[in-house]
């Protein structure tokens, strides 16, 4: 059986407009390609990572701290893309 | 190049335009190629530039009373010099007595003579209407047409993908069946697609595992219409895995079929996707968006406007700070 590593991560929000819908759905096209399971925490309420409508209820605005959880084999690389994404601000501004 | 010969013209308009035809049949295979009409009221005075030598020749009052009103050798004169120009006929409104040197020349020159009972503009305007339709850009596909709340959606997708069924479940629904498998596709004079059912295979599906199935006497007529306007299109296909399916329905995706883009939903089929149910709240968002209502655009809007607001105070705060 694969290690289910737990990774945690907080990442900040660098895009000018916050996590919009469009943000929202490039986000979960990416944790979709991973097994982990996913959360996301904005100001104690958790969502899964996996689900668009849960990303966009977070509300999560320019320079909003995100706390990413990913449980499972790929936790690791999945977090790191995130990271990624996170960096590259959604591909806005 | 398109054309239709003017025994098909005949035939197809001779109940709407009442039309009799006039002395010798001529040539009734000349080809009608353009979708006008033309009044020769200036070519009869002998003016010819300009002439729309290429259209069906229509005289009305003004042509028939001027052409009374001459000599019958200056008619005779006028009439030949118009007449070989070798139109593809000519329609004589209102039922008005035609001239023997008409008669004669267009024996000569194997021109078709047709009397209607209508006025002139209404030959006009019926001819036009039907001549543009005849000339509209056609297409035969395969796929499936119904006609879901109104909406006329075009289902496609390969074969054995399950368009058939989901037509079936969507008639089960209440919903309407253009066609299934072959759908004839033509081009509006007002830029519309009108879907067509085929006039040998009719409300016949076949389903595999049951064979051909004639839709309209399971369901009733209730269940079945000849045609519909396409409004939207929904292709079907197999999930593929991390493909990026649309989520969000911001961006609308179109389809081009003669020449127009319709709006396009791919939908992936998986077990447990009722297909019928999502082809059916397509056409419900479809009419939505018609009514000026986007959901989709809507919520990012309200989300837009309070992510605003919330960074607004994170900044605020963190100045305070």
């Amino acid at each position: 059986m694969a290690a289910q590593k737990i990774v945690r991560k907080t990442l900040t929000i660098k895009n000018r407009l916050g996590l919009h819908a469009r943000p929202a759905a490039l986000l979960v096209q990416l944790t979709n390609t991973f097994a982990s399971e996913i959360t996301v925490e904005n100001n104690g309420q958790k969502v899964n990572g996996k689900s668009i409508m849960g990303l966009m209820m977070l509300a999560a605005a320019h320079n909003t701290k995100l706390i990413f959880e990913a449980c499972g084999k790929d936790s690791e690389n999945a977090i790191k893309k995130i990271k990624e994404l996170f960096d590259l601000k959604f591909h806005e501004d | 190049m398109p054309f239709i010969t003017i025994t098909k013209f005949y035939e197809d308009q001779k109940e709407e335009l009442r039309l009799r035809r006039i002395g010798p049949p001529n040539d009734l295979e000349r080809k009608i190629k353009v979708a006008e009409v033309n009044r020769p009221g200036l070519a009869l005075k002998g003016y010819y530039a300009y002439f729309a030598s290429k259209r069906i020749q229509i005289l009305g009052k003004a042509e028939i009373s001027y052409l009374a009103g001459l000599s019958g050798k200056t008619r005779k004169t006028l009439l030949k010099k118009f007449c070989d120009f070798n139109f593809p006929c000519i329609v004589v409104a209102r039922r008005l007595s035609i001239p023997n040197e008409l008669k004669e020349v267009a024996k000569a020159k194997q021109i078709p003579i047709f009397q209607s009972s209508l006025s002139t503009s209404k030959i006009s305007a019926t001819i036009t209407f039907y001549l543009e339709e005849q000339f509209s850009p056609a297409l035969t596909i395969s796929g499936t047409l119904m006609d879901v709340y109104g909406i006329g959606v075009l289902i496609l997708g390969k074969s054995g993908i399950g368009k058939s069924e989901c037509a079936l479940e969507l008639i089960k629904r209440g919903h309407r069946l253009v066609s299934d498998d072959i759908i004839h596709l033509k081009l509006t004079a007002r830029k519309l697609i009108v879907g067509r059912r085929s006039d040998i295979i009719r409300h016949h599906m076949e389903i595999r595992g049951l064979g051909i199935i004639d839709i309209q006497k399971i369901f009733g007529i209730g269940a079945i219409r000849n045609q519909k306007i396409v409004s939207i299109i929904v292709t079907l296909e197999e999930w593929v895995k991390n493909k990026d399916y649309d989520r969000l329905g911001l961006d609308l995706k179109t389809y081009e079929i003669l020449d127009q883009w319709l709006p396009h939903y791919l939908v992936p089929i998986r077990p447990g996707r009722n297909i019928a149910i999502l082809i059916e709240v397509a056409c419900s968002n479809e009419r939505l968006r018609r009514m000026g209502i986007d959901s989709a655009k809507s919520l990012e809007e309200s989300l837009l406007e309070r992510l605003a607001s919330t960074a607004k105070t994170n900044t605020r705060e963190s100045h305070s700070s």
